[in-house]
Parts: structure tokens; sequence; C-alpha cells
């Protein structure tokens, strides 16, 4: 099924993400993705940035009744050829091993991956597409890792 | 400056609300002690927070305005519960008000404490829990917006007991604070549609509740006539055309009539306005108008093709719409000619009519329903309970106003029936009120006989007595083999003494010769009565499709 990425404008409130995951748990569609922050907007809004699998009549149905919620203001759907999607993983070292680093420059640099931070010995940050990132996690040495932590996506329209 | 209490109350009258329905308790006890000293707003005190909920709805149903209930935190709150979910599945404009326990108590499982907020989510257009007083006044009027506007829908506001008690520190400012979202209209959807329903042979008009709710019925009955094209309805539709019309052919779905569901699967083009195609009203989705080009008018876009795919579709309130697709069919010169499909429409109806019921002993209880016909006005108002009596009443009865008929659809909330027609009552008190009943459903909301006695709304509930639960019995009767699994109700419940005890009159009626009389007496006593109709026991409503059937195959 395809992956349908909407980035949401809503009220900056309580329960304000309850509304719209129940929305999706209420038809039995997983949010695969969910990041949350606060929007440029105004004060009192926040973006959301969510992804979820489904065929087009179940997307379409859900950005419907997503545009019903009184405390979502604005729907934009995100598609990946005119968008910015991003997604930061940090990955914890085992036992301060640095062996890993130079395998994760080598893959960097052959994908659209970056490496935005190196704390030494301790912990690697880096920034891409999700597929892509799913590429290197795969090809790095599990042993030398003892935690990877995904931030869901955030994304931007070209 | 203004108090919490005060405040709402402030926003109640700028609203035009001379009536709300409820029952105080604690954390509500600042805001009855404001509506003590109140002479404009009656306050009709109900013995179930339920029952305030579906009369408010009921409320809100004939007189298209908002319809207010109050009730206190916790049990009194989640007592509201079942009536908010039927107000949202009918998209009624209800406007529920609770108390809750103090800002700073709240999450701390204090006495009386239910996360309503949570709770109402999923059964509200939207929903508020109130900190600070400073804001009350705008949520108040957003409330009303919001349950008025677009599609209506209900609308809670959960107010914490400290903020009905303290002062306002701003001056509130009474204005519109929320316009919906309005949907442009294309005008170029509408022209492809009036092409669509010109070149069309056998147009037929689907209206649903949306009809009603937009005030649309004179656009459907000029569209109707201008085509000419038959006019069925959904349950939630019914009153949308005066069934006395010689192109209306009744309601479709699993107990519709025969002409209407007919003329739905021989159309080549469905006018459907306000409806959302419920499984109920569809049967099978796959065969459902599979001859039709769908024309599907809504204002709510998330019910485009949600459950049948429609070919074109028009967002937009139904009389806006429906106004510009007559305006342009009336410019473009429109022939009105449309004999062959005319003739089979009054072929329909002439070969398919109702099953006649007999005036045997024991009462058929159509019988009942179709005596109410030449007994009521058409400014009567007739609710039903849910079950076998709703489908009658759906069948049989039939409305000559929008409005006029009130039935829970979505939720088939058994024991809306009475306090709905309290509702009603209240609001149109020089309307007959009739509630059809199933003993069933009654005894679920039995002691709203008290509110309707003590408060001096008179409604008349006619209790269709076969002892089940009826439409569950039928169901056991034709998938289930006969096996009539805890649907017997017993004998002993004695209906007229149950009314008596509250005060009320009451009739049982065991001939069919009395069926008018019991009518006429309740109605002219101007009290509350029940009249208890002994009736056949086994009786099934039919015609009936099977469910998930397809609608033109039709048993009985």
């Amino acid at each position: 099924m395809p992956q349908y990425i909407f980035s949401l404008i809503v009220d900056d409130e309580p329960g304000v993400m309850q509304r719209v995951v129940s929305i999706f748990s209420r038809r039995a569609v997983n949010i695969s993705r969910i990041s949350v922050g606060p929007s440029e907007i105004s004060e009192r809004t926040a973006r959301i940035i969510l992804s979820f699998e489904a065929d087009p009549k179940k997307a379409r149905f859900m950005r419907n009744l997503l545009s019903r919620l009184i405390a979502v203001k604005k729907i934009t759907q995100l598609k990946s050829d005119d968008a910015v999607i991003r997604e930061l993983v940090i990955i914890k070292l085992k036992n301060h091993h640095e062996n890993i680093l130079e395998q994760i420059k080598q893959l960097t640099r052959e994908s659209n991956v970056a490496l935005v931070n190196y704390v030494k010995g301790y912990a690697i940050e880096i920034s891409g597409p999700s597929t892509e990132i799913d590429h290197i996690l795969n090809h790095i040495d599990q042993k030398y890792v003892t935690e990877i932590v995904r931030s869901g996506i955030i994304a931007l329209k070209k | 400056m203004l108090s919490g209490s005060e405040v709402v109350l402030e926003v109640l009258k700028s609203r035009g609300v001379k009536t709300v329905f409820g029952l105080p308790g604690g954390a509500i006890m600042p805001l009855y002690d404001e509506l003590y000293d109140e002479t404009s707003i009656r306050h009709i005190l109900v013995r179930h927070e339920q029952a305030a909920a579906h009369a408010a709805d009921g409320y809100a149903r004939v007189t298209g305005g908002p319809g207010v209930a109050i009730a206190t935190s916790g049990p009194g709150a989640t007592n509201l519960l079942t009536g908010i979910s039927t107000a949202y599945a009918d998209s009624s404009p209800l406007i529920a008000i609770t108390g809750q326990v103090p800002v700073q108590y709240i999450g701390k499982d204090a006495f009386q404490e239910a996360d309503l907020y949570s709770l109402v989510i999923p059964i509200t257009k939207h929903n508020f829990l109130v900190k600070d007083v400073n804001d009350l006044a705008r949520i108040m009027n957003m409330a009303f917006d919001i349950a008025l506007s677009g599609r209506p829908g209900p609308v809670h506001i959960d107010l914490p007991k400290d903020v009905q008690t303290k002062k306002t520190t701003r001056r509130i400012v009474f204005k519109q604070f929320y316009t919906g979202k309005t949907p442009i209209l294309s005008l170029r959807k509408i022209k492809q549609a009036a092409n669509i329903i010109m070149n069309a042979e056998r147009p037929v008009i689907l209206a649903g509740g949306g009809v009603i709710i937009s005030n649309s019925s004179d656009e459907i009955r000029t569209l109707a006539e201008l085509l000419p094209a038959p006019v069925v309805t959904t349950l939630m539709g019914k009153g949308a055309i005066s069934e006395y019309h010689p192109l209306s052919l009744g309601m479709i779905g699993m107990h519709g009539t025969k002409p209407a569901n007919y003329a739905v699967m021989e159309s080549d083009c469905l006018i459907a306005v306000g409806c959302r195609f419920d499984d109920r009203a569809t049967g099978d989705e796959k065969t459902f108008a599979s001859k039709a080009k769908i024309i599907h008018i809504d204002i709510d876009p998330s019910e485009i093709d949600k459950n049948i795919k429609s070919h074109l579709s028009i967002i937009g309130d139904a009389k806006e719409v429906l106004k510009a697709l007559i305006y342009y069919m009336q410019t473009s010169g429109l022939k009105k000619e449309n004999t062959p499909w005319m003739m089979r429409v009054r072929e329909l109806i002439r070969e398919y009519p109702l099953p006649e019921p007999e005036e045997t002993h024991p009462i058929k209880p159509p019988l009942i329903i179709k005596k109410m016909n030449s007994i009521l006005k058409e400014n009567d108002i007739v609710a039903t309970e849910v079950g076998q009596c709703e489908m009658w009443a759906a069948l049989y009865y039939k409305p000559r106003k929008p409005r006029t008929v009130l039935f829970s659809g979505g939720q088939g909330t058994m024991g809306f029936g009475l306090p709905a027609s309290i509702g009603a009552k209240t609001a149109k008190p020089e309307s007959t009120v009739v509630d059809i009943a199933g003993d069933g459903s009654f005894l679920m909301m039995c002691h709203e006989l008290a509110t309707s006695v003590e408060n001096n709304i008179p409604v008349v509930v006619a209790i269709i007595n076969n002892r089940y639960l009826g439409m569950v019995r039928q169901w056991q009767e034709l998938f289930y083999e006969k096996r009539y699994s805890y649907t017997f109700l017993g004998e002993k419940t004695d209906f007229v003494k149950l009314a008596e005890a509250f005060g009320a009159k009451g009739i049982k009626v065991t001939r069919c010769s009395e069926i008018e009389e019991a009518f006429i007496t309740a109605i002219r006593s101007g009290e509350t009565t029940v009249i208890d109709f002994e009736v056949d026991r086994e009786c099934n409503v039919f015609p009936m499709v099977r469910p998930g059937g397809q609608i033109d195959k039709m048993i009985g």
C-alpha cells in the first residue's frame, strides 16, 4: 500500500493529539511515524507531521475526516518528489567503540544521509530520508551498537 | 464583573435559548444557583441525565436551533454520553454542559470526577474544558457557532466548579467566534450535474436528513416536479416531502417500501441529497443503484465515496446546491417530458402498496400507525423508540412536513422516544406529540413520565406492547431458527398502573375498534397519557431486506 505524509497545522492545546490520532485508530489505520513541534505561524498552533500506509480511497477519507476537526487548521499532503523529508537518528555506541564511525562515514558518502554530529566515543547522529536511513542501519555492525533512536519524520513542501 | 455561571446564562440568553434540560449535582451547583433566579430560561428537570440529552436533542430537531442539556460531573456526565452519541450520529446541534471538579482537583481522582474531555472526543463535533473564566464567554459562543454551522453536531463544555464561581477580570464580548469551514459552491459541478440529470431517463431523488437540517424541502419538491422525478427518503429524511405528494414513494432500505427500493434500483440517475448511505439504507453496496449515475450532494466532504462511490459529488449546503441546480435547469430549457418513467412510477405505487393491516384480533401493529395518519394534524409530531415500533412508524406514518418525525437513526438508541417527545413538546406546545414506543424501549426511559407530568409537558405514549424485544425476536425467527434467546419480556408489567403511578393517564387497548377513541381521549385530555396497545406478539415488520442483501430482493 502506498505511503502518505500529511502535514497538519493544529491548535496547540491539550488533547489535540488525541483528536488527530483517534481519527486513525477508529478506522484501524496505523500511524507509522508522527512528530510534533511548534509552528512558525503563531504561538497557539503546532505542526504535526504524520505518515501512514493506506489505499488511496482510505487516505482521502482520512484527510476529509481530519479536515472536519475544529482544531485542525490546515492539511497539506507531502509527496516524496516535491518535499524535503528527513528523519533524525541517534546511534548510541557500545563500550565507546569507534570502529563503526568509519563504516557510517562510508555509507553516508554513498547516500543522501548526512552525518550531523559525533559525540566522541559515545553517539553518532545522522539525518536523511527514512528509506536510506533504513539502508544504513541494516548495514552497520550491530555488535558496536547499544541503542538506536529514530525521530519520526519532519517534512517540508519544496 | 460577571461570575462564570452568569457568563453561561448571559450567552444562553444572547443565543435565544429559552429552555434547558438537566439535573443538578455537586459540581454544577453554582450554575444551578444562578438558574434559580433566572426568569427568562425555563429549566426542565429530568429524572436521568440521558433523558436531558435526548430531550435537548428532540428540541433541537423540531426547532433547528440548539438544544441545551446540563448535568453534573462524573456519573451525571457519563449518563449524558448515550444522548450525545445519538445526537452526533444524527447531526443534531446539542450543547451539553457538565460540571467538573475544581481545576486544582482535575486528574487526582476526586469525588465524582470523570475524564469527560477524553470520553466525548469521538462523539462530539468539538469539546472544551474551561480552565480560565476569562475564556468562558468565547468558548460558550464558539460552542454554539460550531454546533450550528456546516454539518451540525453536539458540542460539550466541561465546566469546573470553581470556574463557575470565579469572576471574570475582562469584559465579555458577544460575537460570532467561529464561522465554520464554508465550502465554495462549484458552478462547474452544478452544470455537470444538471446535464447528467437532464439527460437521464429515470431520475430518482433520494432525500436524507441533510434536507431536513438545511430546510430545503421546498427545493426538493420543486426539483421533483420540475424533472419530474420520484422522491425517496432515508429514515432521517422522512418529512423532506409530504408523503401524500404523488411523487413521494416513502423510505428506502432494509425496511423500505417496495416502490422506493424498486425505483432506486431501476433508476439511471440517483440524486442523493444530504444522506450518508448507511448500510441499513443501501443493503448490498455493490448492487445498490447499480444502473444509476449517482450525484451525491453533501456539506461534509468525508461522506463522499465513504460508503457508495458517486459519479459526481457536490460539496455544499443542500439548499444552495438545489437552488443552483433548479435555476440552471430552468434557464437551460428543461423539457418537462418523462412519461414512460412517470408511468412506471405510478405503476410501482399501484402494484406494490404496503401490506394492508386487517382489523383482526389481536391488533396488528401497523393498523395503529395507519389510524394515526387521520388523527394527527400536519403540525403534530411523532417521535419513536427503536426497533419494530420505529420501522412500523417509518413505513406507515405519513408526515406532511419536515421536523415532525423524530427517529434515532444512526445509533438506534432505545429510550430515545419519550424524552425526545418531551423536548419536542416543550418547543412546540401547540402540537400534539406522540411517542410510538415498544414495550422494551419504553421501559428504558419510562421514569421520564415523571418529567412529563411534573413539568406539565403532556405527551402521548403509544406502546405497541408485544411483550418482546420485537425486532430481535423477528431476527431470531427469520435467521436464528426461532430460538428466542432472552427476547421475551414477561407479562406481568402493567403499563396502565405504571402510568398512573407517575400521575399520568393509562389506557389499555385490546381491540381495533378502540384505537381511535383511545388516541382522541388521550389528546383531548391534555394530560400525559400512556396507551397500552396489546398487539399480535409475533407480528413482523415487512417488507424486509436481508442484512447485506440487495434492496429489491424483499421478504414479505
